[in-house]
C-alpha cells in the first residue's frame, strides 16, 4: 500500500494495487498521474452521474473462490444508456473487472490478444473468435464514450473520449468485451455470475432499500 | 478531516432518488432506477422522455392515448422468490395481426438483482427473466434448448407496444414493433424477441394471480383467468406421474396377494361327474343330485363348472341348489351353456362348450348338488362334465380391483388430456404439438 498527498487539496491517497497509475482523488476530484513515485495533477474528472448501483470502492467479494477489493470505477455511455466497470484487485495481487450493465454482473481478466487474432476492423457481429478453446461469437458492436472514472485506474481515463466496445458470447455465461481507445485495443474474457455468488460486502447503502 | 468536498458517495450520506420534472406537463417524476433508466414515460400526460447524459428530450406525445391504469400501481413493491421487487415501467403490448389481442408487461427493479418483468395475459401472469446466455434453436425450429431443458415451439408472431409508463432501461416508444418466438416446457415459456438490432432471450415462469396479490399487497382482485395459458401447468402433470406410479404399486401389490392367498390355499378339486342329458319321454329336463363331498379351505372362492365338448347348435343350463348336508344351508345359481357354428360366407361360431360360476363365501362342511339340467332337443344325449373347485381366485377380483385402482389416474389423464388440447388451441403449431404431448406421456 502506497500513501501520497494530492498536489491540488492535500488530502491522503492510498494505492491500494502496485498496477494502477491513475487515480482520481475523492476529495478535490483531480486525476493524478503517479510516475517516479510522485503524484502529477493531470487534469479534474467531472462527479459521476449518480446510479443505483449497490458497488462502490471498498466493495468485498469472490469470484471463483478468489477474494477481490474494488478499488476504481470506469462509467462507459453508449446511445443507449451506460454501465460501471469496476476495477478490483484481488488476493493474489492481480487484477480483475466487475461490469455491471443493465443489472448483469460480468467478472473478467485482461488477457492478451492470441497470436492468430484477425484484425479488429474484420469483425462483425456473427463472427466467431476461438479463445481459450471456446468459441465466442461476436454479439454486440457499439460506439462507447469514456464517462468518467473514480478511484486508482490502470490508464489514463479522458472524460469524453470515444472508442469502441465488442462484446462475444458463447452459448453459455462465458463473456469476452474488446475495448478500443485510441486506436488500441484491449481484450477481456471472463463469463456472467450471479450477484448471490460474488459474496459482497460492504455494499453502498441505498435509501428506501 | 482533510480536503474542501465532502466525498461524493459517502455511504452515510445515501443521496435521494433524483426528482425531475416532466417536460411537457412539469409533474414530478421520480426515478427509481438513476443510472439505468434511460426513457421515462409521464405517468400524468403520458409523453416519453429520452434520457441522455442527465437531459432530457421529449421522443413522443401520447395523448392520443387512453389513460390506463396497471393493476399493480407504478411504485408498488413486493416479495418475489425472496427479492423485493420495486414496479418502476407498465406497457402493453398488441398483437400486431390481431389489434384485440393486448397483454400487460410490469417492469420490476432491485438494485442487487437488477430487472425481471411480470406479464399478465388472460388473466394469466408469468415472471420474466431476461437471459444472457443463447438458447439453441433445432434446425426445423420445433425446439429450443436452454440448460439441457428442451421447450416445444408453440407460437410465433410480432407485436406492437401500445401504451407505456414509467421507466424503462432501454428505449421504447408506442409503435415499437418486434417479432417473437414463444417455446413452451411448463410452467416456463422461454421466448425469442427480435428485431433488426437484436434479438433477446427471456424465460417466462408462470406465477398465480394469488401469489401477485398476496406479494403486492393488492386491495383490488386480479382479473379472472381466462382459458388455459401457454406455459400453465398442467393440473395433472405432476399429480398423474404421482398417482400412475401409485397405482403400479397397488397392483403389484395385489397381484402379490393374490399369489400368496393362492399358495396357501392352493386350489383342488372336490367333486367331479360326467352326466348325460338325457331326460325321459317329453320331458325336458332332467334332477340329478351328486354324492356329498366336502369343502375345507376357509379361503377362496368355489368354482362350478361346466363343459361340454360334444355340444352342438344347442343349449343346455343347470339350475342348481348347493347344500349343506347338516344346516340345510342352500346356495341357488345357475350355470348354462350354448354353442352354435355353420358356414354362411365362411366358418362362424358363437357361444361357448365352457361356462363357470364362482360362489364366495361358503362356509367349511359337507354338501351335495340338487341340480335341475335343463336344454333343447338337439342337446340329447349328450356328456356333461361338471365339477366344483375350491380355494380359486377369480379373476374377476383381480379385474375389478384393477379397474378401480386405475379408474382415478385414467380420469385424471383424461382431464390432462382436454388441458393440453385447450393449450395447444392456441398454438401455431396446434396439431403436431398436442399429438407430441400425447406421445409425451407414454415415454
Amino acid at each position: 500500500m502506497n500513501l501520497y498527498i494530492c498536489p491540488s487539496c492535500g488530502a491522503e491517497v492510498i494505492f491500494k494495487s502496485r498496477f494502477t497509475s491513475y487515480t482520481v482523488c475523492s476529495f478535490c476530484q483531480s486525476l493524478l498521474m503517479r510516475s517516479d513515485d510522485q503524484l502529477h495533477f493531470d487534469g479534474t474528472m467531472a462527479l459521476l452521474p449518480s446510479d443505483m448501483s449497490v458497488v462502490q470502492i471498498g466493495t468485498k467479494g469472490t469470484f471463483l473462490q478468489t477474494p477481490f477489493e474494488v478499488i476504481g470505477r470506469l462509467k462507459v455511455a453508449w446511445n443507449e444508456g451506460s454501465w460501471n466497470e469496476w476495477l478490483t484487485l484481488e488476493e493474489t495481487g492481480a487484477q480483475g473487472w466487475l461490469a455491471e450493465a443493465m443489472g448483469f454482473y460480468i467478472y473478467t481478466h485482461e488477457i492478451s490478444f492470441p497470436k492468430d487474432f484477425p484484425n479488429l476492423k474484420e469483425l462483425d457481429i456473427g463472427s466467431e473468435i476461438m479463445l481459450q478453446n471456446l468459441t465466442f461469437k461476436v454479439s454486440d458492436i457499439k460506439e462507447v464514450v469514456c464517462a468518467g472514472g473514480e478511484g486508482e485506474l490502470p490508464f489514463q481515463v479522458l472524460e469524453g473520449l470515444e472508442g469502441l466496445s465488442i462484446d462475444l458470447r458463447t452459448a453459455s455465461e462465458d463473456f469476452s468485451c474488446i475495448e478500443v481507445f485510441n486506436g488500441s485495443g484491449r481484450i477481456f474474457i471472463g463469463r456472467y455470475v450471479d450477484f448471490d455468488d460474488l459474496n459482497l460486502s460492504n455494499l453502498r447503502v441505498i435509501d428506501g432499500w | 478531516m482533510v480536503g474542501k468536498f465532502k466525498k461524493p458517495f459517502d455511504p452515510k450520506f445515501p443521496q435521494l432518488l433524483e426528482t425531475i420534472s416532466c417536460i411537457s406537463c412539469s409533474a414530478p417524476l421520480s426515478l427509481s432506477a438513476v443510472g439505468h433508466t434511460v426513457t421515462v414515460a409521464c405517468p400524468y400526460c403520458q409523453s416519453i422522455l429520452d434520457l441522455k447524459e442527465n437531459k432530457f428530450s421529449l421522443v413522443l406525445h401520447q395523448t392520443k392515448t387512453r389513460k390506463v391504469t396497471p393493476l399493480i400501481p407504478l411504485g408498488s413493491r413486493g416479495k418475489l422468490h425472496g427479492v423485493l421487487w420495486e414496479v418502476i415501467g407498465f406497457m402493453q403490448r398488441r398483437e400486431a395481426i390481431d389489434s384485440k389481442h393486448v397483454w400487460d408487461e410490469y417492469l420490476l427493479f432491485n438494485p442487487k438483482k437488477g430487472f425481471r418483468w411480470l406479464t399478465q395475459n388472460q388473466g394469466h401472469w408469468s415472471y420474466v427473466l431476461s437471459l444472457h446466455e443463447n438458447p439453441i434453436k433445432s434446425k426445423d425450429n420445433k425446439y429450443a434448448k436452454y440448460l439441457e431443458e428442451p421447450f416445444k415451439f408453440f407460437h410465433s408472431g410480432s407485436s406492437i407496444v401500445k401504451y407505456v409508463i414509467g421507466e424503462f432501461y432501454w428505449r421504447v416508444k408506442v409503435g415499437d414493433e418486434v417479432r417473437y418466438s414463444d417455446y413452451i416446457n411448463p410452467p416456463e415459456t422461454l421466448t425469442l424477441e427480435e428485431n433488426d438490432k437484436e434479438s433477446i432471450w427471456s424465460l417466462a415462469e408462470y406465477i398465480e394471480p394469488s401469489t401477485i396479490e398476496s406479494a403486492f399487497n393488492l386491495e383490488t382482485r386480479l382479473p379472472f383467468m381466462k382459458g388455459v395459458a401457454q406455459n400453465q401447468p398442467s393440473p395433472s402433470s405432476h399429480v398423474s406421474w404421482y398417482l400412475w406410479w401409485l397405482a403400479g404399486f397397488f397392483i403389484s401389490l395385489f397381484i402379490l396377494l393374490t399369489l400368496f392367498l393362492s399358495s396357501q390355499s392352493p386350489s383342488k378339486i372336490i367333486y367331479e361327474d360326467t352326466i348325460f342329458f338325457n331326460p325321459q319321454g317329453e320331458s325336458s329336463s332332467l334332477e340329478i343330485v351328486s354324492k356329498p363331498f366336502e369343502i375345507s379351505q376357509k379361503m377362496g372362492a368355489l368354482k362350478f363348472s361346466l363343459e361340454s365338448t360334444q355340444l352342438a347348435n344347442a343349449w343346455t343350463e343347470i339350475e342348481a341348489d348347493l347344500i349343506n348336508t347338516k344346516s340345510g344351508e342352500t346356495r341357488s345359481f345357475v350355470d348354462g351353456i350354448e354353442y352354435y357354428s355353420g358356414y354362411d360366407d365362411g366358418y362362424w361360431a358363437e357361444g361357448s362348450q365352457f361356462d363357470s360360476v364362482y360362489l364366495s363365501s361358503i362356509p367349511q362342511g359337507e354338501y351335495i348338488l340338487d341340480m335341475k339340467v335343463i336344454g333343447d332337443p338337439a342337446a340329447k344325449g349328450i356328456p356333461l362334465k361338471i365339477s366344483v373347485e375350491e380355494g380359486v381366485q377369480p379373476l374377476t377380483n383381480l379385474c375389478l380391483a384393477l379397474f378401480l385402482i386405475l379408474l382415478i389416474p385414467l380420469l385424471i389423464f383424461l382431464r390432462g388430456l382436454f388441458f393440453e388440447r385447450k393449450r395447444w388451441k392456441e398454438s401455431s403449431a396446434e396439431q403436431e404439438g398436442f399429438l407430441e404431448f400425447i406421445s409425451d406421456s407414454w415415454d
